[in-house]
């Protein structure tokens, strides 16, 4: 399995008990999501392993507890402390209309109103008021455009590119 | 100390007299600012602003539910990048 084909829902914070099971800081939208997940990988870097089948899991505050088949002791736990438990893609929760995953987003080619070709959509900054597009220009210029309708007016993945509105003073 | 509610809530004077400039000709533009100390007005709904973080303008689009706030509490000045976009993270548009 290739890295790229997955999407990290969590990481191996420290081993739990004497069964063999791991607490996971999360890194989803969906922390219930864990009830029912079936086979997960586990990453570091380029490193995949896996498929592993889950025999247990379940959600203690902002973190969760998750057994896996074939992981038993919390020797082989700390051994991987610091690992990345991923899923496939086709795993993933389906987002509602208007909603997208980061992955997503991330590498579409952004166009202005006119069809000017922007730059790429390098990262998505999560921030308290709205989500902010960093779009990096040829130049390697950033363009950081708010994740507003007035200023994202059309996002289509199967073409892979956004057509934004650029208000005066934007760049 | 809270600030006297006499002088009413502090926000930089260009900052205010750009958005009754903008109010008045009924235009939308982004407007920068390095006053994160700002309190977010009424007037200022619907427009976005862009707040200095220290290294570069944030555009933050202005809503209703902002008023009362400071500018700079909606720009993070130090940002955790943390585990790039292979996650289950989502976004929406506003």
């Amino acid at each position: 399995m290739n890295r790229d084909d997955l999407i990290t829902i969590g990481q191996i914070a420290s081993a739990h008990g004497v069964q063999g099971e791991m607490k996971l800081d999360l890194f989803t939208d969906f922390p219930e999501r864990i009830y029912r997940l079936k086979d997960v990988y586990m990453v570091l870097a380029d490193q995949v392993i896996g498929p592993y089948q889950v025999r247990g899991a379940r959600l203690t505050g902002n973190r969760a507890i998750i057994a896996l088949e074939g992981i038993t002791s919390p020797e082989t736990v700390k051994a991987y402390r610091g690992w990345e438990l991923a899923i496939t893609k086709d795993q993933v929760v389906p987002l509602p209309e208007g909603h997208y995953y980061y992955f997503q987003l991330v590498g579409l080619d952004v166009y202005s109103e006119t069809g000017e070709y922007l730059g790429i959509l390098k990262e998505v900054l999560p921030l308290p008021a709205n989500d902010v597009y960093v779009v990096q220009t040829a130049d390697k210029v950033e363009i950081l455009l708010p994740a507003t309708r007035e200023v994202v007016r059309r996002i289509d993945l199967e073409a892979g590119r956004m057509v934004v509105h650029l208000l005066p003073g934007l760049c | 100390m809270s600030r006297s509610t006499k002088k009413g809530p502090y926000v930089h004077p260009s900052l205010m007299a750009k958005i009754k400039a903008l109010n008045e000709k009924r235009e939308k533009r982004v407007i920068k600012t390095w006053s994160r100390s700002s309190t977010i007005f009424p007037d200022m709904i619907g427009h976005t602003i862009a707040v200095h973080d220290g290294r570069k303008h944030v555009p933050v689009y202005i809503t209703e539910d902002m008023v009362g706030h400071k500018l700079g509490e909606f720009v993070p000045t130090r940002f955790f990048r943390g585990h790039g976009s292979h996650t289950e993270r989502s976004t929406a548009l506003k």
